[in-house]
C-alpha cells in the first residue's frame, strides 16, 4: 500500500471518528453522568441522541452494578470519582451521601439555572432534601403513581389477582367482588378439582387486592384517628392473617406458597392448576397469553378489582405518593454548573415529553387528554424514563399511561383493571417522603424482611394471629423497631396535613 | 511373566465393588451437574410461552433459534462479550508472561535471595489488601473505567506461579546444560528448551487464567461503571438478578417501567448459553494436556 493510500485511509478514519461529536457543542464539556444499573445500552437509545441535540452536551453514561450498588457508590464518590451528575439515586443512597457530606449544595445552582426543576418538584418533596439551614443537596423525583388531589384517577390500578374466566365458567363461578365471594369461588373450585384454587409467590402473601377489605394495602403506615399506626398494629392485620390462614388450612391457597417463586406461581396458573394467581400486573398479559397458548388454549383472563368485606361497601385503592429517587451533584464534580443546565433543560415539559415518549404523530398521539402509543416508533422509547430528571408528577402520570398501552394485550388488561376505577374510594399515602430519614432508611429493609418471614410462617402454621403479631413485635426490637416507629411518628407530626 | 507379576497386574486391573460404587456415585454427580445445564440449554431453544408454563424440562418445546439470534445481535451483549474476550486474551497472555518469567528464575536454587523472594510470594498469597485499598490503588493509577482494570486485577496468581515453578524444578538439569554448552542465553533456554518441554503445565495454567478472566465478576463491580465497558459476567449477573428482584420488602413493585421491560426467561437462558460457549470451546484444545498438567509439578523426583 502506498504512503498516499495510508494517508487517505487515516484521514477517512479521522473524519468518521469525528462524526458522533458533531451533534454536541464543541464549547461545552462532556458530562459524566452516573445512574443505577441499566439493562440496556444507553448509547443505543433514542433518548441519548435527543438529549445531545437538545442540550448541546455530550454525555458519557456510567452505571452502578445491580449487586452491591450502595457500597460501590459510596466507595466511588468518597474516593473522588469525578461524576458531574448522579441520576436516580435511591432515597437510601441519597441519605448516605448526604450524611457523609459528599453532595454539593444546589441552592445557587438552582437559582441560576434550575427554573424548570423548581417548577416541576412539588413543595411537599423539597423538604426531603433540604437541611435545617435551608441547604438543598438533592432534587427529589416523585413517582408517577397517581393524579394530584381531585385529579382523574384513571390508571391508578396496576396490580391485582388474575382469574382464569374459562375455568370459572366451567364451574359456574363469577368474578368475585367481596372476600366472601372470593372464598366461595376458591372453595367450589378446590372441592371440584382437588387442586388449590389460589396460587402465589411467597412475596405476594400481602395481596393488595384482598388487603383493602381489611382497611389496608401496600402502605405500611395509616392515619388512625390522628395516630400514625403501622399496619401490624391495626385490627385489619389480625383479620387478614386469619383469612389467609383459613385459605391455607383448607388447601384453597397453594400450600407450596411459602417456597413458590413468582415464576412457579405463574406456571401453576398457566398450566391450568389454579383459578387465581397473585400478584399479576397488567403488563403480565402478553406473557400469560403466550404461556396459555403453549398449553393449548388461551382463556379469558380477568384482573380482579379490590375486594370488599360486603357488597355494600365501596372498593378502595391505595395510591402511594412520594419520592422515588433523587438527582444530585457530588462534591467532586468537575462541571457542576453545566450539570445543572443539562438537568434543567431536560426537565422542561416539552423536552421531557420528547425524551420520554418521542414526537406527537410519530410515536404517540394525544386523544382527549390521554396518551396513546403509535407503533412501531413507540417501541424504541420503552427505556427512556431512565434518561429523565423531573416533571410535575401528575403530568408524568398521564404521560406514563402511554407505556401502559405498549402492546394490545397489555393495554386491554390495563383498561379492564381500571374499568370501574371511578367507583373507587382513593386513599393516598405519603410514607415514601420519609424514606431518606436515617432511622427509617437504616432499619426498614430488615424490619420488613422480618415481618414478611414471620407472618408467612404464621399463615402456614395457623398460629393465633394476635399472638403471632405480639411475638413478632418483641422480636422486632432486635431491628430497632422502637427507634424506627418513633422516626415515622415524628415525620407524621410534621406532615400531618398530607393525610388530612 | 512371573507368577508374582501376574498377580500384581491382576490386582491392578481387577474391578472391586468399591470401583463400581465409585462409578455410580461419580456418574450421579456428573448427572447432577449436567441436568441444570441441559435445562438452561433447553430453555434457550424453547419459546417463551412453554418456559413460563413450566413445560420445558430437558428438551426444548417449540424449538426455535430466534432467541439465540436476538441475543448475539444485542448491542449491550456484544459490547460485554467483546470486553470479556479482550480482557481474557490480553490478561491470559500477560499472566502467562509474568508467571513463567517469575517461575523460571525461582526454580533455580542458585538464585541469590531466592528464599526471601519465595517468602514474599507466600505472604502475598495468604494475605490480601482488601477491596477498598485495591480500589484506591487502581483509582490513583487511573485504571478505573479502563480495560486495564479487568486485566491487571487478575494478572498474577502466586498459586499458579508455584505450580509452574515446581514443574520447572522437575525438568532434567542436563537438558539445560546442553543448551548452555551450545551457547543459549537464559531467555533462549527458557523459550526454546524449557517451554516446549513444559506444555502440560503451560496449557493447564493458561486454562486456569483464561477461565479466571472469563469468569471475573468482581473486577467489573469494583472498577467499572462505564456503561459500555462492563464485562460479560457482570452483564449476565445483572440480567438474571434484575428478573428475580422486582419487589421491595413491603411487596410493592420497585420500578414498574423496569418490571414491564424485563427480559424473558428464554432470553436469559440464551444469554447464559451464548456466554458459556467460548470458554467451552477452549477446553477440547487443551484437554490432552490438562489432566497431566494438573498432577505434574506436584511430585518431584
Amino acid at each position: 500500500m502506498s504512503k498516499r493510500m495510508v494517508a487517505l485511509l487515516l484521514a477517512a478514519l479521522l473524519v468518521i471518528s469525528a462524526i458522533p461529536a458533531l451533534a454536541a457543542d464543541a464549547d461545552k464539556p462532556t458530562l459524566k453522568i452516573l445512574t443505577y444499573y441499566l439493562a440496556f445500552d444507553p448509547y443505543e437509545q433514542p433518548a441519548y441522541g435527543i438529549e445531545e441535540e437538545m442540550t448541546g452536551y455530550k454525555v458519557e453514561w456510567y452505571t452502578l452494578p445491580s449487586d452491591n450498588a450502595d457500597q460501590t457508590l459510596m466507595l466511588q464518590i468518597a474516593g473522588g470519582e469525578q461524576y458531574d451528575l448522579m441520576l436516580r439515586l435511591s432515597p437510601a443512597q441519597y441519605s448516605e451521601l448526604h450524611q457523609a457530606g459528599l453532595l454539593l449544595p444546589l441552592n445557587d445552582l438552582l437559582d441560576a439555572n434550575g427554573n424548570y426543576i423548581k417548577e416541576a418538584v412539588d413543595a411537599t418533596a423539597w423538604p426531603t432534601s433540604t437541611d435545617e439551614n435551608g441547604v438543598i443537596d438533592g432534587i427529589p423525583q416523585e413517582g408517577f403513581n397517581g393524579p394530584k388531589e381531585g385529579g382523574d384517577p384513571y390508571g391508578v390500578l396496576k396490580t391485582s389477582i388474575a382469574m382464569n374466566m374459562d375455568l370459572a365458567a366451567e364451574y359456574n363461578l363469577e368474578q368475585p367482588t367481596t372476600i366472601e365471594e372470593f372464598y366461595n369461588c376458591c372453595k367450589v373450585y378446590t372441592e371440584a378439582t382437588g387442586k388449590p384454587a389460589f396460587t402465589m409467590g411467597k412475596g405476594a402473601w400481602e395481596t393488595q387486592t384482598i388487603m383493602p377489605a381489611f382497611d389496608m394495602s401496600g402502605a405500611l403506615w395509616y392515619n388512625r384517628d390522628g395516630v400514625f399506626t403501622h399496619r401490624l398494629n391495626t385490627e385489619g392485620m389480625t383479620e387478614y392473617l386469619a383469612f389467609m390462614q383459613k385459605l391455607y388450612a383448607e388447601g384453597l391457597l397453594d400450600n407450596d406458597m411459602p417456597i413458590n417463586t413468582n415464576a412457579d406461581a405463574k406456571e401453576k396458573f398457566t398450566n391450568g392448576t389454579a383459578l387465581f394467581y397473585a400478584t399479576a400486573g397488567f403488563w403480565d398479559a402478553d406473557a400469560l397469553n403466550s404461556a396459555f397458548e403453549a398449553t393449548g388454549s388461551v382463556p379469558q383472563i380477568n384482573f380482579l378489582g379490590s375486594l370488599t368485606k360486603s357488597a355494600e361497601e365501596q372498593p378502595v385503592v391505595y395510591v402511594s405518593y412520594g419520592v422515588n429517587n433523587y438527582t444530585a451533584i457530588p462534591w467532586s464534580a468537575e462541571h457542576p454548573e453545566d450539570a445543572m443546565i443539562w438537568a434543567n433543560t431536560v426537565s422542561e415539559f416539552d423536552n421531557f415529553r420528547k425524551i420520554y415518549i418521542g414526537t406527537e404523530g410519530e410515536t404517540y398521539s394525544l386523544v382527549d387528554g390521554q396518551y396513546w402509543p403509535i407503533f412501531p416508533g413507540f417501541s424504541d422509547y420503552t427505556n427512556s424514563d431512565k434518561f429523565t430528571v423531573v416533571i410535575d408528577s401528575a403530568l408524568g402520570f398521564i404521560m406514563w399511561q402511554a407505556r401502559a398501552r405498549k402492546t394490545e394485550a397489555i393495554g386491554a388488561a390495563y383498561a379492564q383493571l381500571n374499568e370501574h376505577v371511578y367507583d373507587y374510594r382513593i386513599e393516598s399515602y405519603y410514607e415514601s417522603y420519609a424514606a431518606a430519614i436515617p432511622a427509617i432508611k437504616d432499619n426498614e429493609a430488615a424490619i420488613n424482611t422480618m415481618i414478611n418471614d414471620e407472618l408467612l410462617i404464621a399463615i402456614t402454621n395457623g398460629t393465633d394471629p394476635a399472638t403471632a403479631i405480639a411475638d413478632l413485635e418483641t422480636k422486632l426490637e432486635e431491628e430497632n423497631w422502637t427507634e424506627y416507629c418513633e422516626a415515622y411518628q415524628a415525620w407524621f407530626e410534621a406532615n400531618k396535613f398530607m393525610y388530612e | 511373566m512371573s507368577k508374582t507379576r501376574k498377580k500384581a497386574q491382576s490386582y491392578l486391573t481387577r474391578r472391586t465393588a468399591f470401583d463400581y460404587i465409585d462409578m455410580v456415585v461419580l456418574s450421579l454427580f456428573g448427572v447432577m451437574i449436567l441436568l441444570p445445564v441441559l435445562q438452561v440449554v433447553a430453555k434457550a431453544f424453547s419459546g417463551e410461552g412453554p418456559v413460563i408454563a413450566g413445560l420445558v424440562t430437558f428438551w426444548p418445546i417449540g424449538f426455535q433459534t430466534d432467541t439465540i439470534g436476538y441475543v448475539v445481535k444485542k448491542g449491550e451483549f456484544l459490547k460485554a462479550f467483546q470486553t470479556s474476550v479482550i480482557a481474557t486474551v490480553a490478561g491470559t497472555t500477560l499472566s502467562m508472561f509474568l508467571t513463567v518469567t517469575s517461575a523460571y528464575p525461582l526454580s533455580k536454587p542458585t538464585l541469590v535471595g531466592r528464599k526471601f523472594i519465595l517468602y514474599v510470594f507466600v505472604f502475598i498469597m495468604l494475605f490480601h489488601a482488601g477491596m477498598v485499598p485495591n480500589y484506591l490503588l487502581f483509582r490513583s493509577l487511573g485504571l478505573t473505567n479502563t480495560i486495564w482494570a479487568l486485566i491487571f486485577s487478575g494478572a498474577f496468581s502466586v498459586f499458579n506461579m508455584f505450580i509452574v515453578k515446581n514443574y520447572f524444578e522437575a525438568l532434567p538439569e542436563s537438558v539445560e546444560e546442553a543448551a548452555r554448552i551450545d551457547g543459549a542465553s537464559n531467555i533462549r533456554t527458557l523459550v526454546s528448551v524449557i517451554l516446549p518441554m513444559s506444555m502440560p503445565v503451560v496449557a493447564t495454567v493458561t486454562l486456569y487464567y483464561a477461565v479466571g478472566f472469563w469468569n471475573n465478576y468482581m473486577a467489573g463491580v469494583l472498577y467499572i461503571t462505564k456503561a459500555d465497558l462492563k464485562p460479560l459476567q457482570q452483564y449476565l449477573y445483572d440480567l438474571v438478578r434484575q428478573a428475580l428482584d422486582t419487589t421491595d420488602a413491603a411487596g410493592n413493585i420497585k420500578d414498574i417501567d423496569s418490571t414491564m421491560n424485563l427480559t424473558g426467561e428464554s432470553v436469559r437462558a440464551a444469554t447464559i448459553v451464548v456466554s458459556t460457549v467460548p470458554i467451552l470451546i477452549v477446553y477440547p484444545f487443551l484437554q490432552k494436556y490438562f489432566v497431566k498438567g494438573m498432577t505434574i509439578g506436584s511430585v518431584k523426583g
